[in-house]
């Protein structure tokens, strides 16, 4: 067959969408699909011309195990996709450089998920991209945990503070981070219901106790996107 | 390219990986989408496992769909014939030729009640243009359509030759897409 002949290529891509084309056939005009925009196209004009059709079948509600399975498949589907994504994010901001950072994200990543509660990380890494901290937060839980890889040395009459930076607001302290080990702490129902939204978080440096105004007053050391895995 | 279109919307945040934009999507699009994928598969077990893995490949793409190439919902309605045509065409599932109960349940004018149909401009134009064709070709094209019959199963249907039935798919398109264009 000669597949350049425009009457034929329409022909095929109309009997395609219809349905009519099968076995062999179709197999070869799907292998032909992949590499021809143009006939893609035909294709797609030929469905839509076809499309409206289906408005003559009734709607039938399908049962509600239906919609479940696929909510668990796409619940999967995302913990690996959204590894995949945070790490292009991470590599595109040049972030996090070191393959350190990157083997947190997969252990995080590939963390059984007990529920299938999203759960919310975010790597805050300072200006050279040595990571300082990760911070991981489950919905549902209402709990915040901070774990520290390695921060600068503090004088002793300063602490650690960790901020939302929310896209149109002012920044929002989320508590005190120690200078070593792993704190947990339990956020305010209405903070843990605004975090899914916060696209980053930052560390700055602060008197003993915190900010006095409420706003960051020293500078940030550390910070980095929180990213849905 | 479809503005007022409530799905095209839903398909964007879904392919943004906006779980609740696409549960939205499946409760506006899943019940005409089961209905499709009953009527090509005719058996229940078969409609639910089909859509669900449309599903999961509609959520898959979703980030990849095109809205200058098509409409969401001729996207969607593509994912699941085609997954309903390759369910209905493995070698396990091939329906014997005579194997007369399985059409039984097809209805001679495959469209069924024109009530139904006449609610968008689109498909106004689509049902006038097959109101216009020939009785055995709009028939067919009804039934490869809708019911996913082949060539085979249409002449068996149709109590036709092959090549007779053949000739009024190729010429029912053609006449479709010249009425389409008129």
């Amino acid at each position: 067959m000669n597949y350049r002949d425009p009457p034929l290529r329409d022909r095929l891509a109309s009997e395609y969408a219809l349905g009519t084309l099968h076995g062999l056939s179709r197999k070869r005009f799907e292998r032909l699909l992949r590499e021809d925009a143009d006939l893609r196209r035909s294709v797609i004009q030929w469905q839509e011309r076809l499309t409206p059709m289906v408005q003559a079948v009734a709607p039938v509600n399908p049962p509600q195990r239906v919609w479940r399975n696929i909510e668990k498949r796409i619940q999967k589907s995302t913990i690996r996709s959204s590894l995949f994504e945070s790490l292009n994010f991470w590599r595109g901001l040049a972030m996090v450089a070191s393959s350190f950072a990157f083997g947190l994200l997969l252990f995080f990543g590939m963390m059984p998920q007990r529920e299938a509660a999203p759960t919310y990380v975010a790597i805050l890494a300072d200006t050279k991209n040595q990571p300082a901290m990760t911070v991981r937060y489950v919905q549902g839980q209402g709990e915040i945990e901070v774990r520290i890889i390695q921060v600068a040395d503090l004088a002793s009459d300063r602490n650690l503070e960790l901020w939302t930076l929310p896209k149109n607001a002012a920044p929002q302290s989320l508590g005190l981070v120690p200078a070593s080990g792993r704190i947990k702490w339990g956020l305010a129902a209405q903070r843990a219901e605004a975090l899914p939204n916060i696209p980053a978080l930052a560390v700055s440096l602060e008197p003993i106790g915190g900010s006095p105004t409420g706003a960051p007053t020293g500078p940030v050391l550390y910070s980095g996107a929180l990213v849905q895995i | 390219m479809t503005g007022a279109d409530p799905f095209a919307d839903l398909l964007a945040a879904a392919g943004r990986r906006d779980q609740r934009a696409f549960a939205r999507l499946y409760e506006l699009s899943s019940a005409r989408l089961f209905g499709v994928a009953l009527k090509l598969l005719r058996r229940r077990d078969w409609a639910e496992e089909v859509l669900q893995e449309a599903f999961v490949s509609i959520w898959q793409h979703a980030g990849d769909y095109n809205a200058g190439l098509a409409a969401p919902l001729t996207w969607m309605t593509a994912i699941v014939r085609n997954r309903c045509l390759d369910w209905l065409r493995r070698p396990k599932h091939e329906m014997s030729s005579d194997d007369e109960t399985l059409f039984e349940s097809i209805p001679d004018d495959a469209l069924g009640p024109l009530e139904r149909l006449v609610q968008s401009a689109v498909s106004k134009s689509l049902f006038s243009c097959l109101q216009r064709l020939a009785a055995r070709e709009r028939q067919t094209i009804a039934l490869a359509f809708l019911h996913g019959l082949t060539h085979a199963e249409l002449a068996d249907h149709l109590k036709e030759p092959l090549g007779t039935v053949k000739t009024y798919v190729r010429r029912g398109l053609a006449q479709l897409k010249d009425c389409l264009q008129a």
